[in-house]
Order: structure tokens, then C-alpha cells, then sequence
């Protein structure tokens, strides 16, 4: 299905080497601990909506994701975070 | 013992001597039950995300303690027993203790210690320095070996990275 969006092999395979890589924003900054009141680098990875982001879009590793999902929670518990946006209650 | 932080949210209808007050109450039963206090951070009225207990806006503290699985029950039973407590989360504190980390929350203090960025630029230098022994004129191996190395570290993802972003 999604395949008929490219006429030829050569050009399916270029749309995917031409996407960007994604990396471990954690990683690249070698953060070790993240912090649930570090609400500036939370809510980088929450979408409108309050909800934490897939680690298919964020590029985050599985490592650093655990990680992040329990510091976002335990922000929440603090209301630090908002569980959902107020937009949409 | 191990190192734990706690932190709690105040009720925001009381003056400074109160919050003092009710802070105090918490480090004293802290260093009643055999526990320690090494840092205590308090942030001050901040805006909650979502209203606790009617409230908007609420006082939060923040405490890196040592302490035994006595006063965790202490401190808990305390919290719930207590009004102007209106929300409390006491977890196993991670990072170093004696680093500094409450000014910044985005500077390297989360970081580990041993990552530094120095580290990763020493790793290519062994290899050059292998090369560069060929030559019969070595006069200044370290400071002709030092440079390239880093050089090479930077520039050599940099040159993949070109193709890619001109195609995007
Ligand atoms: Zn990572």
C-alpha cells in the first residue's frame, strides 16, 4: 500500500536514506539521571496533549525511555506535569 | 542507610513562617529517627500543572536525606497524618550526593561523572600515533599527534552528515 507512493525500488529506498537519523538525545548528552523536576527537558517529550511521546518518534533508546517515562510520571504526581493538557478537558 | 529525596508540595494558604515551620517539621523527624539531611531545596510558590485539593498553586521542597526503612513509614504516616501536606513523593535518590543540583536542573549535574567529552577525542590518538611513528623526524610526537586526533574526531561525522542534510 504504502510502496505504491514510490514508482521504482531506487526511489522507496532513497526516502528512507534521505530521512534523518534518529539518535538518543539522552545519549548524546550522556545524561545519566533525569531529574522528574527537570520540567524543561520533560515536556520536550510529551506531545499537546500531556501524553509521553512513542520512542519510534522520539529516538530515544529503550534505556533512556524507561527512564523518561518514570520521570514524566513522577512529575505528574508533583503537577509538575499535567497529566493531560487543560485544552482538553 | 540509603540516600532518598523527598519532596512535598505545601498548602500556599499559609505565611513564611509557617512554611518554615512545616519544613522544619519534616527535617526534625528526619533527624529524630536516625536520618540525616544533606540537602534541602526549597522552590518556592510555583503553579501547579493541575489543581491538588482546590489549589492552584502550592509550596514545594525538595530534601536529599540518608535514612533507614523506619523513618520512610515515620515520614509517610507524618505526611498523611498532616493537612498542609498536600502531595509528597519520596523515592531512592540517584545521583552523587555531594554533587551540586539544585541551581541548574540542566546543568552537567546529571550528567555521569566519568562522561567526559575529552574522553571519547584520547580513543583516536593511540591509532595516530602509530602512523605518525613512521617517520623518521619525530621531534614533537604529542603536541604533532594531539591536534589531528581531535581534528579527525569532529570533522569525520561532519562529512557524512553533509551529503545528507543537502539531500533533505
Ligand atoms: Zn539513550
Amino acid at each position: 500500500m504504502f510502496k505504491k507512493r514510490f514508482k521504482t525500488p531506487g526511489e522507496f529506498k532513497a526516502a528512507f536514506k534521505t530521512r534523518r537519523r534518529k539518535v538518543c538525545r539522552f545519549c548524546e548528552e550522556k545524561v545519566r539521571v533525569i531529574g522528574f523536576y527537570n520540567d524543561r527537558v520533560l515536556r520536550r517529550f510529551v506531545n499537546e496533549r500531556g501524553k509521553i511521546v512513542a520512542r519510534r518518534v522520539s529516538g530515544n533508546c529503550a534505556f533512556h525511555q524507561r527512564r523518561l517515562t518514570t520521570a514524566i510520571k513522577r512529575a505528574r504526581h508533583l503537577a509538575i506535569m499535567p497529566f493531560t493538557s487543560e485544552y482538553y478537558r | 542507610m540509603r540516600t532518598y529525596e523527598s519532596t512535598f508540595i505545601l498548602s500556599p494558604q499559609a505565611d513564611d513562617a509557617a512554611f518554615d515551620q512545616q519544613i522544619k517539621a519534616i527535617t526534625d523527624l528526619i533527624g529524630n529517627n536516625d536520618g540525616k539531611i544533606i540537602k534541602e531545596d526549597r522552590w518556592g510558590i510555583r503553579r501547579m500543572a493541575y489543581p491538588i485539593k482546590k489549589f492552584t498553586q502550592g509550596f514545594y521542597t525538595r530534601l536529599v536525606f540518608e535514612g533507614n526503612s523506619k523513618l520512610l513509614t515515620e515520614l509517610e504516616r507524618f505526611y498523611k497524618l498532616e493537612d498542609p501536606y498536600i502531595r509528597y513523593l519520596t523515592i531512592i535518590f540517584e545521583g552523587d550526593p555531594h554533587e551540586k543540583i539544585f541551581d541548574d536542573a540542566d546543568s552537567d549535574s546529571n550528567r555521569a561523572p566519568h562522561a567526559k567529552p575529552t574522553e571519547d577525542r584520547e580513543r583516536p590518538a593511540p591509532a595516530r600515533a602509530t602512523t605518525e611513528s613512521r617517520k623518521p623526524d619525530n621531534i614533537a610526537p604529542v603536541a604533532i599527534v594531539e591536534k589531528p586526533s581531535t581534528e579527525t574526531a569532529v570533522s569525520e561525522p561532519d562529512g557524512k552528515d553533509e551529503p545528507e542534510k543537502t539531500e533533505e
